[in-house]
This record gives structure tokens, C-alpha cells and sequence, in this order.
């Protein structure tokens, strides 16, 4: 049984990604995430939307977009992300190799990076559907190096 | 009508320093895209580029970055970053670009180094 719910609906409109960022930021601090931990938690969530917007709805405007937060028992958070966009094998939903420096195809990665469990489900009818947790006592995969 | 991303340039003696401000994300980094192909192409020996003012950058502003840099190798231009807001300087560590990029601790630096 999970605590403390929030439900974002909103579309798929890239403006709309400020306001929800800010939704998790406050979400995730409520949980106890420290900053550097709701700072990757956000960036994540952030590109898993991105992702639904350029991907599930090939950069449309008026998609569906359904964004739930609830605290994990325990401790922690579990965000589900729901479209209605096009749908994808989750097999192929891999990060890329970063030593090929190119433009775009880090999302997967830094969602891969933040999150302890990351699930990527074919909806019924059409679109997917996104569970991501991090329990508050696990540490980052990836943490970035820190400035001198 | 929502804001567009705000960039302040200055010329200095062997090219241009942009000052972009905001959060770069979906909604603001084609407009960062755009303005750094203008900025190469006018072939400056030297581009800055001070994130000081930018207090979050998500993989599409760092696409931008990443082109940006592509661009200006063949452009034969040098193109530094500097003063990266620490979650900025997070996302260019997580995606390992913190090694591909030049960056300077300030513009100074990044000016005359």
C-alpha cells in the first residue's frame, strides 16, 4: 500500500514541462530526497515526458499525458507515466553507448541511472506505460563526479 | 505567449560570449539551437558560452551543446562552456560530456585560456 498521491494530467505540450518539474521537485522533498537526489530525480522524469512527447506523440501538442507520484512504503518514490501515443517494444528502449558523441539518445540513459526499478509496458489499446521507483535509502547508480 | 529563451552576446576581441538564462529544456532548446548555428556560422575564432545564468539543462539543451560543438570543429571555431550550475554540470557528468567539452571555471578563463 503506497502513501501520499499525487495525479498530474496535463498535454504533451513542452511548455507544460517547467510546471511539472516543479511538481516532482516539491513531491520528492516531501518524501525527504535530498537536493542532489530530486535534482536527478526530476531531470529523469523530465526525460521520460520528453521522451512521450517527441516519441508517443511525434512532437503533437494535444496528447494526453498522465503522471502519477506516490511515496513508497519504506520510503522513496514510485512515478508512473502514462500516453496514449504510439507504442514501442520496450526491448529496444536501451541506452545508447556514450562514447559515441552525437546529439540526442540520452534520455533512456539518465532514467536507467537515476532509478533503482524502471519498467516500460505496452498499454492495452495504445501508448505506455512507465513505473519508476527509487526507495529513499538507495544511492544513485551514477553519481556525477563533483567539481573541484 | 510564452517567453522566449533570453541570450545576452558580447563581442570580445577573438569572438563572442553568449549569456543564456533560464532552464533549457523541450520548449526552450530549439530557440538555443538556432542561435548557436547563427553564432558558429559566423566564424568566430572563439565561442563562450556561459551557463551561469542557466539553472537546469535537460539532454535536449545538451543536444543543442553537443551540435553546437560538432559545428564549430568544422567551423574551425573553439567553443568553451563555462560556469556550469552545478545540476547542469550533473547532466554533462552523468552523460559522460564533461570530458568531450572545454570547460572554464569562468568567463575570464574561458576568454583568454
Amino acid at each position: 500500500m503506497t502513501e501520499s498521491a499525487l495525479e498530474l494530467r496535463f498535454l504533451s505540450h513542452a511548455e507544460n514541462l517547467a510546471s511539472v518539474r516543479a511538481c516532482v521537485d516539491r513531491f520528492a522533498a516531501s518524501v525527504g530526497f535530498d537536493e542532489e537526489r530530486r535534482g536527478r530525480i526530476v531531470l529523469a522524469v523530465d526525460e521520460a515526458i520528453t521522451n512521450s512527447i517527441r516519441h508517443g506523440y511525434g512532437s503533437r501538442t494535444d496528447g494526453p499525458i498522465t503522471l502519477r507520484l506516490a511515496e513508497l512504503d519504506g520510503g522513496g518514490v514510485r512515478i508512473e507515466l502514462e500516453d496514449e501515443g504510439k507504442q514501442v517494444d520496450p526491448g529496444n528502449l536501451t541506452p545508447r553507448d556514450l562514447s559515441d558523441v552525437r546529439p540526442g539518445g540520452l534520455g533512456i540513459h539518465i532514467i536507467r541511472s537515476t532509478f533503482q526499478n524502471c519498467r516500460w509496458v505496452r498499454k492495452q489499446d495504445t501508448g505506455m506505460a512507465v513505473t519508476l521507483e527509487l526507495p529513499l535509502t538507495s544511492s544513485l547508480k551514477d553519481l556525477p563526479r563533483r567539481a573541484p | 505567449m510564452p517567453p522566449s529563451l533570453q541570450i545576452q552576446t558580447e563581442s570580445i576581441a577573438n569572438g563572442m560570449v553568449l549569456r543564456p538564462s533560464g532552464e533549457i529544456d523541450l520548449a526552450r532548446s530549439p530557440e538555443l539551437r538556432l542561435r548557436l548555428r547563427e553564432e558558429v556560422d559566423a566564424l568566430p575564432r572563439r565561442l563562450v558560452i556561459d551557463l551561469s545564468a542557466v539553472g537546469y539543462m535537460d539532454s535536449s539543451g545538451v543536444a543543442t551543446l553537443v551540435e553546437a560543438l560538432q559545428r564549430s570543429k568544422t567551423a574551425g571555431c573553439r567553443l568553451i562552456l563555462c560556469c556550469l550550475q552545478p545540476k547542469v554540470r550533473s547532466i554533462f557528468a552523468i552523460s559522460r560530456l564533461d570530458t568531450v567539452f572545454e570547460i572554464a571555471l569562468s568567463v575570464d578563463d574561458a576568454k583568454t585560456r
